[in-house]
């Protein structure tokens, strides 16, 4: 039973080696600290699991575990689309914004939760990311500032429409999307959001889409005179975060039974935190999207235990801190001494 | 480096077993004993980042320990999915009495469900979701309660019009957009300048019931409208002293300036006149019955049909009696009986000690500018109930165990020595019924 | 080709100006209070705050860096501001201050001793202050009785000029003086551009980056403490929107993200951008909705006219 938190991490430790290793050369002293720092993400899942189970006796219950899955899924998907644009060095401040104006958006034009609003959601979702990138792509801004827009402006159309309400969608069908359970005792959330992450862990990296983001986000001027069509390329990775909110946003929708039209800003942070977390570098081109569903469980794992164990929100913002810094620091010890440029 | 790589699975994997595996089978046993010694009840808000949930907290908790119980707060920072999640866990944990506050309207229905799936007996209070109530979730969601928004913004606006002898230009400060008691208030208040002709409403703002976004709308509202404001009503109280520093900086003493729920901060401002009145919703107090109605439905209350909803009092605070107020409820401890509220530690002198009136919710005013979703219908059994007379029957048997008279200000504040609290028993449209020492 | 880049950058220039000066007329025009002498003292206290908090995010991103936590800084302060505030009199604020500056020397030190990115070391600062200021007010507001510091934003220094219009004022001068006439200034802008040809230079990167934050820091902090003032108490999030603005402004007015381009002349310009626009939008009575609708599309619209895109290798 256990094995339902062991299993999502443990392939990832069957996967390949990862890009840090791969170019850094070769030392026999260093590869140790490396190797060690690769599992500094796992050995601090295993960490909380540990203390959490300790301090609270909820936490290690089996229905407890799905539950942090459940909760894991939907931040694996936002985290995942972020991943894309971050690999290229550049970011999504609009993924909050996304949400809630593609839910709303299908929520008022399908309110019965049938093929249409699931169709709509996914549509609308993909072509807000695409928004994003074409706008940073012809108009040569920073996504930075762009998405930061847009993402005022998704959030902004989406309480003009509602009124800042969130619309309940009572479909039992819809809500089966998520809360349906095709093996007893795991809902159907978890598996569709596995199921979409890994085909697009397999998109990143056995595409040449895949490859060309990783290239842009090392040295852009250099993909760009490789012949690598920069823009359109940027175009994609915003459209796939998009696409992934999307997925993202209708298994919340259906999991809570409606669609939301006010979120704050903490979806947009822990899902960035998580992709740090994972190791990808925000200055991109290092990482990938398979090392960011450990940082999803971290930050999951962190925010369940500490509610478990009745730690106090306001200390859980400092304890939070506190890890993410540390995390981030460990995981960038092999970069370290490479790095001359901090911003 | 592969090897090396295996045997770190192994590790970790050996290392979750180790933990997991005692903790596994030790939970059985635990559930086992549950039934012996103290529970936990969970209590559900938005945030600790908030002066009304800081007091609301306070309430739950010490309901709870007199009842003998372990008091969890699961906050989720008004976010719905956290809220589902926590209560997820809990439930999971064993958990069998929860109560509280609910994120957004929305999550209502999929909290609900919830408690129902996992036979958790659940109360909740203050936002309830459109066309949604207990006996559409089923048995375990056991009551609503709350101080009728639309009532409050009512008599917010008969204090507002009496105070500036029924002419004046106002300005309303709503809360959070998509928040349903910040808007049925103001929505009340727009109702009752409705009927005097001299009343008028020169703009309308959310103000996010936050200090600082009352202060600044103000000081803009200041410049736009000058020497014609001569009220303010704001849906929460922060606004409203946000509101009072802005009048007071640019020398406009005479606005008058109402606000909703009373926390002993805010009582400074009321105390000073800067603040004309404010309406008191005793969220500790809801808080703290709430966690009682989950106590009670767990050892085997059961409420008719005319209790699953109920409306509960509230009151207003002028310079009379508000020193009474924080004379009162602003000391460490609550006034309040907690146990005496149960009905089944007391079957026979149970008191609320507070107005409660049911809720008969074809006419509930939360619900009558909302449309009904496409084919539902308000289930038949709250028809029946009222057809057969239960609702009055209900709403005289709670005023006849409503003893303890903590709540009901001072004779001496008339006339504002009253609880206030909606009722729409006769089926009709919802009246404010009063109560006085 | 060269020509055309020139007019390009003689037009950049001033588009600030023309910018700021369309909208203004277009509000003066449809609301002939809006320039009254009361308004215009209500934007300059509205916008103070915000011109504090960007003159020191300004210092952050010539160096291409970010400071995120200068919301939660303002509110962090506000508050130990009000606390001491029985116990000090006006002479909070400068515990108000220490405060802020100290937190901006943690972010420092953690960026540049412990290597992290900047943007993720004052992401998770912010968190943190967030739940420390929490702690600290007990979660609600705690009121400032103390003439001194409530006379700290209200009272005059200078003939009737209110000290809440003053201050800015004086922030925006020393800025502008430091950015542009000392070594330190000028080692900011050749951060932004080049760090690493810095390095090799030999200027005290790592002191300059240091400098900076904390000036960030304290920025923040005199803005908490003006704040908790003029409210009359330190609130929970109260700096919050502060963040965003701030970012916006130095944006808008013309500073890369990407660093070494741009000057605090250039963020006044910004903010009051910002101030006239949102006060604006109160005065026409938009919707909370529209508004944020109205405020994406012109970030958009004033950093696309306002960016240098030849000082750019690639766009991020």
């Amino acid at each position: 039973m256990g094995g339902c938190l062991v299993y999502p991490p443990m392939l990832f430790c069957a996967g390949k080696d990862t890009r840090v290793a791969s170019i850094t050369p070769f030392q026999p002293k260093k590869i140790q600290l490396e190797t060690f720092v690769r599992y500094v993400p796992l050995l601090l899942i295993l960490l909380l699991f540990i203390i959490f189970s300790l301090t609270s006796t909820a936490f290690i219950k089996f229905r407890n575990l799905v539950e942090i899955l459940q909760l894991s899924s939907i931040y694996l998907l936002l985290a995942a689309g972020e991943t894309f644009p971050v690999l290229m060095g550049s970011i999504d401040l609009s993924i909050g914004g996304i949400i809630v104006a593609s839910g709303v958006i299908a929520a008022t034009i399908a309110p019965y939760g049938g093929i249409g609003t699931v169709v709509l959601i996914l549509v609308i979702a993909l072509l807000l990311g695409m928004l994003n990138g074409l706008i940073v792509a012809f108009l040569k801004l920073p996504s930075f500032i762009v998405t930061l827009a847009t993402w005022f402006i998704y959030a902004g159309i989406a309480i003009a429409l509602t009124e800042g309400y969130n619309i309940n969608i009572r479909s039992n069908q819809f809500s089966n999307i998520s809360n349906g359970r095709f093996i007893p005792g795991i809902p159907n959330l978890i598996l569709w959001a596995l199921l979409i992450y890994f085909l697009f862990v397999f998109l990143s990296e056995k595409t040449k889409m895949g490859r060309y983001i990783f290239a842009i986000g090392g040295k852009e001027d250099v993909a760009a005179r490789m012949g690598i069509n920069v823009g359109k390329y940027k175009i994609i990775a915003f459209s796939i975060c998009g696409l992934l909110v999307g997925a993202g946003t209708l298994l919340l929708s259906s999991r809570l039974g409606m669609a939301s039209a006010r979120l704050g800003s903490s979806y947009l942070f822990n899902a960035l935190i998580a992709v740090v977390l994972g190791g990808t570098a925000l200055s991109g081109g290092v990482g990938g999207v398979r090392k960011t569903i450990l940082g999803v469980l971290i930050i999951t794992m962190m925010e369940n235990g500490m509610n478990l164990s009745g730690v106090d929100i306001r200390v859980q913002y400092i304890v939070k801190a506190a890890i993410l810094i540390a995390g981030v620091y460990v995981i960038s010890i092999p970069d370290r001494s490479k790095q001359t440029i901090m911003k | 480096m592969y090897e090396k790589k295996s045997k770190i699975f192994f590790l970790f994997i050996a290392c979750v077993l180790i933990v997991s595996g005692p903790s596994l089978f030790a939970g059985g046993e635990q559930e086992a004993e549950a039934a012996e010694g103290p529970e936990q009840m969970v209590t559900t808000y938005a945030t600790m980042a908030n002066d009304f949930f800081l007091t609301f907290d306070q309430g739950a908790r010490e309901a709870v320990e007199a009842l003998g119980n372990e008091y969890i707060a699961a906050t989720d920072d008004r976010k719905p999915e956290k809220f589902i999640s926590s209560m997820s866990s809990y439930a999971a944990a064993g958990v069998t009495m929860m109560s509280g506050y609910s994120p957004t309207i929305g999550s209502v229905v999929e909290a609900t469900k919830l408690v129902n799936r996992e036979k958790v007996y659940y109360s909740n209070v203050l936002e309830i979701a459109d066309w949604w109530t207990p006996l559409d979730a089923g048995p375990y969601w056991g009551m609503f309660h709350f101080p009728d928004a639309r009532a409050i913004g009512l008599q917010g606006g008969e204090v507002m019009a009496e105070a500036l002898g029924g002419e004046g230009k106002t300005l309303l400060l709503l809360g959070f957009p998509g928040s349903k008691a910040g808007n049925d208030r103001g929505l009340g208040f727009k109702q009752t300048l409705e009927k005097y002709p001299g009343m008028e409403i020169l703009a309308e703002e959310y103000g996010d019931f936050v200090r600082d976004k009352g202060y600044k709308i103000t000081a803009d509202w200041i410049i736009k409208y000058g020497d014609e404001i001569s009220g303010i009503y704001c849906t929460n109280t922060s606004m409203a002293v946000g509101a009072a520093v802005a009048c007071k900086e640019a020398g406009m003493k005479d606005v008058i300036i109402i606000g909703t729920d009373a926390n002993k901060e805010n009582m400074d401002y009321l105390k000073d006149g800067s603040i004309y009145a404010i309406c008191g919703i005793y969220g500790p107090w809801l808080a703290g019955h709430a966690a009682v109605v989950a106590y009670d439905l767990r050892h085997g209350w059961e409420p008719t049909v005319a209790e699953t909803m109920m409306s509960t009092g509230f009151i207003l605070l002028t310079e009379d009696n508000c020193q009474w107020y924080i004379d009162t409820f602003c000391g460490d401890k609550l006034p309040y009986d907690w146990k005496k509220m149960s009905r089944t530690l007391n079957p026979d002198n149970w008191d609320p000690q507070n107005l409660m009136i049911p809720i008969y919710p074809p006419t509930f005013t939360n619900w009558e500018f909302v449309e009904k979703p496409k084919g539902y219908e308000v289930p038949e059994e709250y028809t029946e109930a009222l057809e057969a007379g239960q609702y009055d029957e209900i709403r005289d048997l709670y005023r006849a165990h409503f003893v303890d008279h903590t709540v009901i200000p001072p004779s001496a504040s008339a006339p504002y020595d009253k609880v206030y609290c909606s009722d729409n028993t006769s089926g009709g449209a919802a009246v404010v019924s009063t109560i006085s020492k | 080709m060269a020509s055309t880049s020139n007019t390009n950058n003689r037009l950049v220039k001033y588009l600030p100006f023309i910018l700021l000066i369309a909208v203004s007329v277009f509000f003066g025009i449809l609301y002939p209070t809006f320039f009254s002498i009361k308004n215009v003292f209500n934007l300059i206290r509205q916008m103070s705050f915000l011109m504090i908090v960007s003159m020191g995010m300004t210092f952050i991103i010539l160096m291409g860096s970010i400071d995120a936590s200068v919301g939660a800084n303002v509110t962090f302060s506000g508050v130990i501001a009000a606390l001491l505030g029985p116990v000090f009199g006006v002479w909070a604020v400068l515990f108000g201050v220490l405060a802020g500056a100290l937190v901006g020397l943690l972010n420092g030190a953690l960026v540049i001793k412990v290597k992290v990115p900047s943007f993720l070391v004052t992401l998770a600062i912010m968190g943190a202050l967030d739940g420390a200021a929490l702690l600290l007010m007990n979660s609600s507001p705690i009121n400032i009785h103390d003439e001194g510091l409530l006379n700290f934003s209200n009272g005059t220094l200078l003939g009737n000029f209110p000290n809440v219009c003053l201050i800015p004022i004086i922030i925006v001068l020393v800025s502008y003086f430091i950015i542009s006439q000392t070594a330190f200034g000028r080692s900011l802008y050749a951060i932004g551009g080049n760090e690493q040809a810095t390095l090799y230079s030999g200027i005290n990167v790592r002191f300059m980056q240091l400098i900076a934050f904390v000036i960030s820091g304290a920025t923040a902090g005199l803005a908490g403490c003006l704040q908790a003032s003029m409210f009359e108490a330190a609130c929970p999030y109260m700096g919050e929107d502060i963040l965003m603005n701030a970012i916006a402004a130095v944006v808008i007015g013309g500073t890369q993200l990407s660093g070494g381009v741009g000057g605090p002349l250039r963020t006044v310009f910004g903010v009051v951008l910002i101030a006239v626009i949102s006060s604006g939008m109160n005065f026409m009575g938009l919707e909370p909705a529209t508004r944020q609708i109205v405020t994406g599309i012109i970030m958009i619209l004033a950093v696309s006219v306002n960016i240098d895109r030849s000082k750019m290798a690639y766009v991020k």
